[in-house]
């Protein structure tokens, strides 16, 4: 990319000191005077760039940093080492004109008022972000249009269902358009239908405002209908960081072969051709060998009678999975 | 400058608005805690009627003095549970809950936005009380009012706020360094009683340290001796220098300690 990174870490390291209790009542006694603290290596010498407008899944297991990270980008946290760079600030300056340019999003935080409607605390946004009068009309309506909420934004909050909530608190953090936006886990706990919404919503705000996200969730749907790139980082070490699609390519061994079969057959007969997952006649799924899956294809349809075939990439979930059941066996 | 003040101006008062909002939301617990707290003045002049009685004087203040001092301390207690009660125990629960996150990553001074978010409005009966007894004291006294006298209570009255707010900021910054302190809010307010007496009450050692190495005593004492006519220029300088050095060290702590911030797990 010829363009300059509008995020760059550069060997970022954060440690924690973690205390360890000793089990039972004579440890927790003992530590009245005494502790031991472990390091916990949180984020370890982890490097990247993000360029502008780019959406990049960070995906990692609980525990695995990724909430670290962003609150190291966000300049809630300051690194043990390392370089960090957002839009051109050291995000632990906390300077107004840096904080003024991004937002953060967590699912399991939020900053609207519970008693009162959304509206008061966007209207508290606009006086702390310094939002002129027109700036802040056209962008509340564009976001009130685009997330459909016309009609609760002046409710109480307290009243709301989670996932009105949740596009009230999208809002509140981004009526004063942040170029970057680090968004941690803003689907957690919405039900499918929500969770489409919002991602409609991260896709449209995207292309609409220009804006850089860092998204991190659980759910991968979110990270395959949002991001073409992908970091993927396990024990606070960076493991993968490309094209989502190079995940596939690189993590995934096998395919999957579904088959509905026209004859009755043994599950035997077919245990010889790969991995049989499902066998509930007529319908029939096998993990082959992904370089082999034509070539089984072929076999199975020359050696029995069926009526249909289908490869299909294993679900991106299974990936991850098994790339992270590789990098435990490593660890 | 004039921009940034205006700014934070308004952002004090649209707190105050949205904390009206709230308590209009919840007017039955309004009308109860406005009840407790009215009782809280009515027996604390109870108390110290009591005493003044039988003595007829407390460490040289005679009983319109102490009237005086009473209904100072009065509107300074309402102020700090209306303000930095809530604020500090919001505060407070915010280090270990990890709702600082928001406030730290606002365009903000993160210092103003956690002193001024929260607010009651239940002790509001109860400085106006103070304010009245104050004045029908000194009409009642003939203590005579000279507009030096009523600007330097003012002064003296807003850096007494200073110094409590201070010093349980300092306190309340505290809680970055532990894992977790359930009652750190309630210190200051515990220390209530060493305010509401002349700091003459004092003697020896606990002078020394009531009155120079933690200038508790001076907090009701020296708004009120302005008004009588009796302070020393040396415990105002002392007082007002002691709080504005207390003041940046405040910053100074709670910069240093919001390092130690780590935002609790998701």
């Amino acid at each position: 990319m010829s363009e300059a990174p509008i995020i760059s870490i550069q060997n970022l390291k954060k440690y924690f000191k973690v205390y360890r209790k000793k089990p039972g009542l004579l440890g927790s006694i003992q530590s009245l005077w005494s502790r031991e603290y472990e390091e916990v290596k949180a984020v370890d010498d982890v490097s990247f760039e993000i360029y502008p407008g780019e959406i990049v899944g960070f995906i990692g297991q609980n525990g695995a940093g990724k909430t670290t990270t962003l609150k190291v980008l966000s300049g809630l946290l300051y690194p043990t080492s390392g370089e960090v760079s957002v839009l051109g600030f050291n995000p632990w300056d906390r300077k107004p004109d840096f904080q003024r340019q991004f937002a953060l999003v967590m699912g399991q935080k939020n900053q609207l008022w519970w008693d009162l409607p959304a509206m008061e605390s966007f209207l508290l946004n606009k006086a702390i972000y310094e939002v002129p009068d027109a700036e802040f009309d056209k962008t509340l309506d564009k976001l009130v249009e685009l997330l459909d909420v016309k009609d609760i934004i002046n409710v109480q909050v307290r009243k709301l269902s989670l996932g009105q909530r949740m596009k009230c608190e999208l809002i509140a953090a981004l009526l004063h358009s942040p170029k970057v936006l680090f968004l941690d886990e803003p689907t957690i706990g919405l039900d499918v239908v929500m969770q489409k919404v919002l991602r409609d919503f991260i896709k449209a705000y995207n292309q609409e405002f220009k804006a850089t996200i860092i998204l991190t969730s659980h759910y991968m749907g979110d990270v395959k209908e949002l991001c073409k790139r992908a970091i993927v980082i396990d024990h606070g070490q960076k493991i993968f960081d490309g094209d989502l699609q190079d995940i596939i390519d690189q993590f995934a061994r096998n395919k999957i072969l579904s088959l509905i079969m026209n004859d009755k057959i043994n599950q035997k007969q077919l245990e010889k051709y790969g991995q049989l997952k499902e066998f509930e006649y007529p319908k029939a799924t096998l993990l082959v060998p992904r370089a082999k899956a034509a070539k089984i294809a072929g076999q199975l349809l020359t050696d029995f009678s069926v009526a249909d075939v289908n490869i299909e990439e294993p679900t991106i979930d299974a990936i991850i999975r098994e790339l992270f059941l590789s990098q435990k066996k490593v660890h | 400058m004039w921009k940034s003040l205006k700014k934070y101006w308004f952002i004090f008062w649209k707190f105050r608005a949205i904390r009206f909002m709230m308590l209009l939301e919840y007017r039955g617990n309004f009308w109860f805690w406005a009840f407790v707290s009215l009782m809280w003045t009515v027996f604390n002049f109870f108390f110290f009627d009591l005493i003044i009685g039988a003595r007829n004087e407390l460490a040289g203040w005679n009983k319109t003095e102490m009237y005086v001092l009473i209904s100072t301390f009065t509107m300074l207690d309402a102020f700090t549970w209306s303000f930095f009660y809530h604020n500090m125990r919001d505060y407070i629960a915010s280090i270990f809950n990890g709702q600082l996150t928001i406030t730290l990553t606002r365009p903000i001074n993160s210092q103003f936005l956690l002193s001024v978010q929260n607010n009651s409005y239940t002790n509001v009966v109860r400085f106006f009380v103070g304010l009245g007894i104050l004045i029908v004291t000194l009409r009642n006294g003939q203590i005579p009012l000279t507009l030096a006298g009523v600007i330097g209570f003012a002064l003296f009255f807003f850096i007494s706020l200073l110094f409590v707010y201070t010093l349980w900021f300092i306190v309340a910054t505290c809680s970055f360094w532990v894992d977790r302190l359930d009652n750190i809010n309630e210190l200051v307010p515990s220390t209530r009683r060493v305010w509401q007496v002349p700091k003459e009450v004092f003697t020896g050692f606990a002078s020394t340290f009531f009155s120079v190495l933690l200038p508790l005593s001076l907090i009701a004492s020296l708004p009120s001796e302005i008004l009588l006519g009796r302070a020393s220029f040396q415990w105002l300088a002392y007082y007002a220098v002691f709080t504005a050095v207390l003041f940046w060290l405040a910053h100074l702590f709670f910069t240093f300690s919001i390092r130690k911030y780590s935002g609790v797990a998701n």
